[in-house]
């Protein structure tokens, strides 16, 4: 026990030389511990160099991001009650832009003064307010989105081979081919604002398609169009959602298993797929595992940093934005490790969302100069009034369409292929890809919009749509075994009848045909 | 024990429970009845009326019931065998029997994966004999997943009914089985008739330890993607970014489901309590195992262990991984993950944070299990049943629900601000550990205390020995291992504990091992072969100080529970 005890011991690294005095900063953040050490790291030798004292952060693990967002609310709330500013933290570092204007809409947070004090990075050029259809920064100043990140396709190329696909997925629709059966690893949606954002983009590229198809541009896009566009979204959605194997919030599994061949491909954040894909390809010389961003169906998005009201450090935190949003803060998210301004021990591989940092003088120390993330997205634009007011409605859709009958859908899915695939049954395609009556796009999706904003009628609503969704399901499958059923008795019948055409082709009119050329041509002949 | 006495200790224990479990508890179920500042039920009939939740809860039960058969199974004539017979090798197996326990969080799962995985061990197994090839291998992972779960926490969870089978078994009197012999009931009478009812009390502790915790197990549907299971939905709930109030109303479905089956139960085997049985006071000969038997007994144990450790080797195999795809073992192996996750800042102060906060929880426990098993089994209180019942629950309640609780009480301004887990979480860190792990103790305290005759202690008192004495002097060392027993698997569980310390450990100071295997999980790259070797660390650790304990007390592991 001694010797196992003695082990890390033995290992463990020398202590850090603690200066004297240091200000402290208190900040709540799901990122890892490789984020944590290197801006800490890189923040209190900018800091020291500026302002000539070092800085303790005392960082609050709690937990993934949800974890944190019920931790403030439970937090503000006692804080109120006690008459209290604040929760004791100053920063809120990490999560998602959703998450971020939530808890601006709670009043949690409170303007930073970032855009009194440096005004010059908030430009086209540099920190866009908004792009690929996403939100950089609060108009409020509240919060301030660092680095970025997008949803994409990894896949593994021994399973696509192994499961007869020549021609590997590189947009969302490739995951609807019933090859991918079960071998689908899906992001959930209900657990993060930036997966159920990753789906809108979803949608608005079929709209888009719909449009292109129609011969329509989004300024003459009618409300038919819309619903049309809307409808296939859904049912992409859908039957994406049949193939899954499961739909997960934890960021890693995906990339793992598609790693391990567990599943053939799935829907990852960008720098999960590339560190993934990197790491197989070093530990394991395999370039099985690959990463793909769909083409004009991707949003990048950020993750932002707010100060949370109250904030008993707030000059420390003031300077802690400024330094993730200077150049010195923003080398840190992708640079090489041990390059000019870059971590030194851990490689983080996220992408700054400085846009002057995708410069060749950067770009050569960067570990993914290829991403280039204000270049391969946004091409096309993003339409607000098309798909933000129904953010919430997509979310209990899926879960009530997807997450919660998966069983039920899986069986209708697979019951369809069985019996030839949805070409060949109509009807159960038609009970498969029904639509209760709220989820129809136009005024009832919004009645629907409106329900979610009240707890209580949230659960009724899904609850009935969860209903709905199965026994259209249920049918589907008994539909699409009837009219297997039913392929195969007309196959029977056909069969039979062309069975009794040869009986009645080789039995009565071939011989009455011979009988009658033999007595013809001798007849003929002379 | 005198009444005032009985009612002082139920009064402390109760005391304990309301604040440190009812209390947090019901701050967080709150958002099952209170909506917008106004109580509602609509919450609750929501979630009862929704058919997947229903199903889920319906499922949850089946999946309880079916692992406890598979438990009893695989754990009765495990037992049986190891009380009645001796055979080489069997004190080897005694002393591994925990080892099926000990699976660290996290990495547990990449273990199992990596040997059930498409192109994991036993694939590549049957790839190499020509069973299947590489297109067409079975999934494993995916396929019959109401069973592949119900086995797999079977062969998690045996350990914890043999235990109390085998400790159960050994107390019995021989003599009563030999007097039904005598009588001519042949061996499967004896067995059915007599040795069954006698050890009752056993099965029902290790049967109900197991059905409340596969009833509520996430781990390992989570594993399967099972998700129609009412744990997996709370947990699915609870992660909503829409802040959904259903999950907590699941939570206070599943408590009082517990709650009634745990009543039920007990109300049955109490027809199976006879309080004059005699401990077996003259000593059982053991029938010595050879030639067919012996082979067979240990093919049964080696078959069973090895099933059950497969997830153990998982870990172990992917600690050294650098390649493992497609092949029964893997192509390439390093040392360096060992030397990156043992050398990590965080390890250290993880290890003695652990060994602080679960030897106190360990302690607590079994100090409080003793006084509630006492008040259950040895007074006449008219609510002691209750008490009985409401040590049981925290096995139902998930743990991030609780962790919410403790948050939630301990914020400023409210009665246990003192307490905050932001300043130092020490203190909530062993209280939630002890509430977690306190029905182990009271389970084995408490069968310790069913198979003890009430009469040793009445004869201490008709002496003249104070009620104190005689707890001291004769209660204690004869249910003393018992209560070892269960602060053993108290000790162990609470340095494997994750939601609590996920979410009170906040700075790294204060982390626990669980938390610093779940940051060494999160780096990307090779977070999760740094978490495995850590984790097989912790396994290491666990089982030598088991072994360790054992050698302090003299005695093997599977006799632990033997008084």
């Amino acid at each position: 026990m001694l010797l196992l005890l003695a082990v890390p011991f033995l290992l463990r690294p020398g202590k850090e030389a603690k200066s004297g005095a240091r200000l402290p900063l208190v900040i709540v953040s799901p990122h890892n511990e490789a984020v944590q050490y290197e801006f800490e790291r890189a923040f209190r030798r900018w800091h020291a160099a500026n302002f000539g004292q070092d800085i303790d952060i005392d960082w609050r693990n709690i937990g993934g991001t949800s974890e944190i967002a019920r931790y403030l609310d439970s937090s503000f709330q006692a804080a109120e009650k006690a008459g209290l500013p604040g929760i004791g933290i100053d920063l809120f570092f990490g999560g998602g832009e959703y998450d971020h204007a939530l808890q601006a809409k709670k009043n949690h947070t409170t303007p930073c003064g970032l855009r009194e004090r440096h005004p010059e990075w908030l430009v086209p050029d540099i920190i866009p307010s908004r792009f690929s259809g996403e939100t950089f920064y609060d108009r409020d100043d509240r919060w301030y989105g660092c680095c970025l990140s997008g949803f994409g396709i990894c896949y593994n190329e021994d399973s696509l081979k192994y499961r007869g696909i020549s021609s590997p997925p590189h947009q969302w629709q490739d995951l609807a081919d019933y090859r991918f059966f079960e071998h689908i690893a899906l992001a959930d949606p209900t657990k993060s604002g930036s997966i159920n954002k990753a789906f809108e983009m979803l949608i608005q590229q079929q709209i888009f398609a719909q449009l292109n198809a129609r011969g329509k541009t989004a300024e003459n896009a009618q409300p038919a169009d819309l619903a049309e566009g809307w409808r296939r979204a859904i049912d992409l959605i859908r039957r994406i959602g049949a193939n899954a194997k499961y739909f997960t919030d934890s960021a890693g599994k995906v990339t793992v298993d598609v790693a391990q061949g567990n599943a053939a491909a799935g829907m990852c954040i960008d720098f999960y797929g590339r560190f993934e894909s990197e790491t197989v390809e070093r530990n394991e010389s395999s370039a099985r595992m690959k990463y793909v961003m769909p083409e004009n169906g991707s949003s990048i998005s950020v993750d932002p940093i707010s100060m949370l009201r109250g904030a008993p450090n707030r000059k420390q935190a003031e300077r802690f934005i400024d330094f993730c949003l200077s150049v010195d803060g923003q080398l840190i998210w992708n640079t090489r490790v041990g390059q000019p301004g870059g971590p030194i021990r851990y490689s983080l591989r996220r992408l700054p969302v400085r846009r002057d940092l995708y410069t060749a003088k950067y770009l050569e120390n960067m570990s993914d100069p290829q991403a280039l993330p204000y270049q391969n997205t946004g091409r096309f634009t993003y339409q607000a009034g098309w798909t933000s007011p129904f953010f919430n409605v997509i979310r209990a859709l899926i879960k009530t369409m997807c997450i919660d009958p998966h069983d039920e859908l899986q069986h209708a899915w697979k019951a369809i292929n069985d019996a030839g695939g949805p070409a060949a049954c109509p009807q159960a395609m038609v009970v498969f890809s029904a639509l209760p009556p709220g989820a129809e796009y136009g005024p009832a999706l919004g009645q629907s919009a409106a329900a979610t904003a009240n707890k209580l009628e949230e659960a009724e609503l899904m609850r009935a749509w969860t209903i709905f969704f199965r026994n259209q399901y249920r049918k589907a499958a008994e539909l699409a075994r009837e009219e297997s059923r039913q392929k195969a008795q007309r196959h029977k019948v056909m069969k039979k009848a062309r069975d009794n055409w040869s009986v009645l082709f080789f039995c009565h009119i071939v011989p009455v045909l011979t009988l009658c050329l033999w007595n013809y041509v001798p007849l003929c002949l002379s | 024990m005198k009444q005032y006495q009985a009612i002082i200790i139920a009064l402390l224990t109760a005391v304990f429970f309301v604040f440190f479990f009812f209390w947090p508890l019901l701050w967080v179920l709150r958002g099952a009845v209170v909506l917008d500042g106004h109580f509602t039920f609509s919450i609750l009939r929501a979630a009862l009326l929704n058919p997947v939740y229903a199903e889920g809860l319906l499922n949850s039960l089946a999946m309880a019931s079916a692992t406890t058969v598979i438990v009893i199974i695989i754990g009765l004539p495990l037992a049986a065998l190891s009380a009645r017979c001796t055979f080489p090798g069997k004190h080897l197996f005694s002393s591994l029997i925990l080892v099926p326990l000990i699976l660290p969080p996290f990495v547990g799962a990449i273990g199992i994966r990596q040997i059930l995985g498409q192109y994991g061990m036993l694939n590549a197994i049957l790839v190499r004999v020509g069973l299947c090839d590489w297109a067409n291998v079975f999934d494993w992972l995916g396929s019959g997943r109401f069973f592949a779960v119900a086995l797999t926490e079977a062969l998690h969870l045996y350990p914890i009914f043999y235990l109390n089978a085998a400790a159960a078994l050994s107390n019995v009197d021989p003599s009563m089985e030999e007097a039904a012999a005598s009588m001519g009931l042949s061996a499967f009478g004896r067995f059915r008739r007599i040795t069954i009812p006698l050890i009752a009390p056993g099965i029902f502790a290790g049967g109900a330890l197991v059905f409340i915790w596969s009833f509520t197990e996430l781990g390992t549907p989570l594993i399967f993607d099972y998700n129609r299971l009412t744990a997996v939905q709370i947990f699915d709930g609870l992660k909503d970014i829409g802040s959904n109030p259903l999950p907590y109303a699941l939570v206070a479905i599943m408590l009082i489901v517990v709650a009634l089956i745990y009543g039920a139960g007990k109300l049955l085997f109490s027809r199976w309590q006879y309080a004059v049985i005699q401990k077996g006071t003259q000593a059982r000969t053991l029938t010595p195992l050879r030639g067919i038997p012996l082979v067979a007994a240990l093919l049964v144990f080696t078959f069973i262990f090895a099933l059950a450790v497969l997830p153990h080797i998982g870990v172990i195999l992917t600690s050294v991984t650098l390649a493992w795809y497609k092949t029964i073992l893997p192509s390439k192996i390093t040392f360096d993950h060992y030397l990156n996750a043992l050398g990590h800042n965080l390890i250290v102060p993880s290890i003695r944070n652990s060994l602080f906060y679960s030897s106190l929880a360990a302690v607590i426990d079994v100090a409080l299990g003793f006084m509630i098993a006492i008040v259950v089994e040895r007074t006449k209180l008219r609510w002691r049943g209750w008490l009985d019942a409401t040590a049981m629950l925290p096995l139902a309640v998930p743990g991030i629900v609780i962790a919410f609780g403790y948050i939630g009480m301990s914020q400023p301004g409210a009665i246990f601000a003192a307490l905050n887990p932001a300043n130092n979480p020490t203190l909530l860190l062993i209280i939630a550990y002890s509430v977690r792990r306190l029905p182990y103790v009271v389970r084995a305290a408490s069968a310790g205390l069913q198979q003890m005759p009430a009469a040793f202690e009445e004869a201490g008192a008709s002496v003249g020995a104070s009620p104190a004495r005689v707890t001291w002097k004769i209660t204690l060392p004869l249910i003393g291992a018992n209560l070892l027993a269960g602060g053993l698997l108290a000790f162990s569980f609470a340095m494997l504990e994750v939601s609590d310390s996920l979410m009170l450990a906040q700075k790294q100071v204060h982390y626990p091992i669980t938390k610093a295997l779940y940051e060494l999980f999160q780096l990307l790259g090779d977070g999760r072969y740094l978490a495995a070797a850590f984790g097989v660390w912790a396994m290491a650790f666990l089982f030598v100080t088991i072994l360790g304990i054992n050698r302090l007390i003299g005695r093997k592991l599977g006799n632990i529970f033997q008084i």
